[in-house]
């Protein structure tokens, strides 16, 4: 797996056996098989027929038929890593990982949005910061890839959450975006109270009946563990969840 | 000792690390059960190149053309009295959801320079017409419209039904330049004939009056938000209405004036007997006080009550309350001095001194404070913001010397002419071949930005 840091013009897409022409927004063009681009994406294949069509002037600068696509070269280029049998490239940056993921779900390709998603979680793995974890979900909301804001949000789950927390970060999302964030929080914060406090009361289902420690409360769970669950549970927004929460690595 | 014996008698030390894996293992399940049970509402899905192309298809001019004739609505009902066809009508505007209105040109030419402006253009030959009268397009819609004629024509004004339809009406008046109109709606709303916002309604109107350039809106919901604690549960769905920088920006200024604020209230804490404080010195309560001085003068000693401190300490104790909790502003010091001194109603000193001098206290206190946040503002209400520069940009454009009028501008920090700027977005609705070069007018207002603060640095 590479990373997109090499010069765009040196990675410019030159199949020998090309039949069509991408173009990019900023005039980057990309000869490829056309059978590769149809096949990976019903909608770039209706674009493409479109584009085909008499009399639309496709033919002007080459031989080949030209399409007109509204991403820039660099995201183009990273896209068709992952159509072609070549090694993927991975985006350095966020934004650009993001904007990827928007294309390919756009173009509803979906073996290749499935692709470009993995080789990401390789490179870089989830945040697990607050910063980067909002970064994230604002651009993946921006670009409505719902599995990113998910992930993205329960990151910032586990962190404190009001404007007094996030104060420099207000004006990295709408207002709409930062709503529904904290909706989110809230009610990930009440299903883990009423959860864990029924967790509590099974005796944690029943894992610890007849364990002879002779502080049990009501609820027969040890004291220290009573205690434990209890402070997750009973957390407010100012809290940090994230260094007391038992989590498995995704 | 309870601790002790619970460890003591407790066996759970040697508990199975079997047991230990299992518990951890349930609890982590029920975490991650809590978290997927819950998912993030409400994303905006993007439309797929696909559904873009099937838009494009169904938007090809002709159906467009052919739509939007057959919703023209002339009768629509409206709120009473406005009568939409008022004979001697020479021009009909269009509302956005096509009720036309039919209005008299001089009318609107008396009360808005800007359309005085456009009338004074030679019509284009190829110009839409209804019924032999020139029509003209308007982005705002019937209700808002209809709102606006009943105060610019002499008949009974249409009273709009919540404040955004206010702000809404004020964003109008500023985008057509109509100052008087606009001036007459901020009077009717500071009369109460209109309606203002309502507690932490001040929330969303921040965020709508900053949206449309709204300066005094802007500027008195800002203060108002002040009153109430500023969290996401205080925002509930207001928070939805804030776009941009717009939050960031009321944060900043929220933490602003606490600084001033508790300076302020510091002053008074402090006075070594010499402010406005000192008729509180000699209440029982503090004689036993250690750590004050006595005043030289009064030979009492010159410590506050603690309920008088707890009222000039308020929001001093963590920067965290800056948000958690409301600010101690002019329209709410009074109550919680009285609530303060509930607390301490067995005091006959207090009571007396309170019964003597409290109100003109009181007076004083919110008089300082309200002039303490009298120098304090929000971004918005700053010419010098580079933010504003756009708003430059459009002013100098419409006019036909901009580097002049953009040097006035700024030189003069003359804000009722940056508030007409909107016109621009006004002559871009119904004038869309206007001439603009937005690179060239940035460049413009930037250089004179410069020029400015050079001149300043030279008369230092």
């Amino acid at each position: 797996m590479l990373t997109s840091d090499k010069p765009l013009q040196n990675l410019l897409f030159e199949y020998r056996g090309a039949d069509l022409i991408l173009r990019s927004h900023d005039s980057h063009h990309f000869r490829v098989p056309k059978s590769y681009i149809v096949n990976g994406s019903p909608v770039l294949d209706e674009l493409i027929q479109r584009a085909l069509d008499p009399p639309n002037d496709v033919h002007s600068e080459t031989s080949l038929p030209v399409v007109q696509l509204p991403e820039s070269g660099v995201i183009l280029h990273n896209l068709l890593t992952f159509i072609f049998p070549v090694p993927p490239l991975v985006p350095s940056t966020t934004e650009n990982a993001m904007e990827l993921l928007f294309v390919a779900q756009k173009d509803q390709m979906v073996s290749v949005l499935s692709h470009i998603r993995l080789c990401i979680a390789q490179q870089n793995p989830p945040p697990t910061q607050l910063d980067p974890a909002l970064h994230m979900y604002s651009l993946a909301r921006k670009y409505g890839l719902h599995q990113e804001v998910h992930q993205a949000a329960q990151t910032i789950s586990k962190y404190p959450m009001d404007i007094v927390d996030i104060e420099d970060k207000l004006d990295m999302m709408p207002g709409t975006a930062l709503y529904e964030l904290w909706k989110y929080y809230e009610k990930v914060r009440a299903f883990l109270a009423s959860d864990l406090k029924e967790f509590r009361t099974s005796g944690a289902r029943d894992i610890l009946t007849g364990l002879p420690c002779a502080a049990s409360g009501s609820s027969q769970v040890p004291r220290w563990l009573d205690d434990y669950i209890e402070s997750i549970g009973g957390l407010t927004s100012s809290t940090t969840l994230g260094s007391i929460l038992p989590w498995r690595a995704t | 000792m309870r601790d002790e014996a619970y460890q003591d008698s407790c066996t759970c030390s040697s508990v199975s690390s079997q047991i230990i894996y299992n518990i951890w293992e349930a609890l982590t399940s029920v975490v991650h059960g809590s978290f997927e049970k819950v998912s993030v509402m409400d994303v905006g899905e993007q439309p797929t190149r696909l559904m873009s192309l099937q838009a494009e298809l169904a938007l090809s001019p002709e159906q467009g053309k052919e739509g939007s004739q057959a919703q023209v609505n002339l009768t629509t009902s409206l709120p009473q009295p406005l009568d939409i066809s008022l004979p001697d009508a020479n021009l009909i505007i269009r509302s956005s959801d096509l009720v036309d209105f039919r209005v008299h040109k001089s009318i609107l030419a008396m009360v808005s320079p800007f359309f005085n402006d456009i009338f004074s253009l030679p019509q284009l030959p190829d110009s839409e017409s209804v019924d032999g009268l020139p029509l003209t397009k308007l982005s705002e819609d019937a209700e808002l419209l209809n709102t606006l004629l009943s105060m610019i024509y002499p008949v009974r004004v249409v009273v709009p039904d919540s404040y955004e339809k206010v702000l809404n009406l004020l964003a109008a008046c500023q985008k057509y330049d109509m100052a008087q109109v606009q001036s007459s709606i901020r009077t009717e709303v500071s009369r109460g004939c209109f309606p203002a916002p309502v507690g932490t309604e001040a929330f969303h109107a921040y965020a709508i009056a900053c949206s449309k350039g709204l300066i005094p809106e802007t500027e008195n919901a800002a203060r108002q938000t002040l009153d109430y604690p500023m969290t996401f549960k205080t925002l509930g769905e207001g928070l939805r209405s804030f776009d941009g920088c717009a939050l960031l920006n009321l944060a900043r200024f929220r933490k602003r004036c606490r600084k001033k604020l508790v300076t302020c209230l510091k002053s008074y804490h402090d006075a070594q007997g010499t402010g406005p404080s000192r008729i509180w010195f000699g209440c029982p309560d503090t004689m036993t006080s250690p750590g004050y001085g006595w005043s030289s003068r009064q030979s009492r000693p010159a410590v506050l009550p603690s309920w008088q401190r707890q009222v000039l300490s308020r929001n001093n104790h963590s920067k965290k309350q800056v948000f958690v909790d409301p600010l101690p502003t002019p329209s709410n010091i009074r109550v919680e001095y009285l609530k303060a001194l509930l607390s301490h109603d067995s005091c006959t000193f207090c009571l007396q001194v309170h019964a003597r001098d409290g109100p003109a206290f009181c007076a004083e206190l919110e008089s300082t404070l309200a002039l303490a946040l009298d120098k304090v503002h929000t971004p918005s209400f700053d010419p010098k913001v580079s933010e504003n520069l756009p708003l430059y940009c459009r002013y100098a454009v419409t006019r036909s010397s901009p580097q002049i009028q953009l040097t006035q501008v700024l030189g003069t920090r003359d804000i009722s002419s940056v508030l007409s700027n909107v016109a621009y977005d006004a002559a871009f609705d119904i004038i869309p071949d206007i001439e603009f070069d937005a690179a060239v007018a940035v460049a413009v207002a930037s250089d004179a930005a410069s020029d400015s603060g050079n001149q300043e640095t030279q008369e230092r």
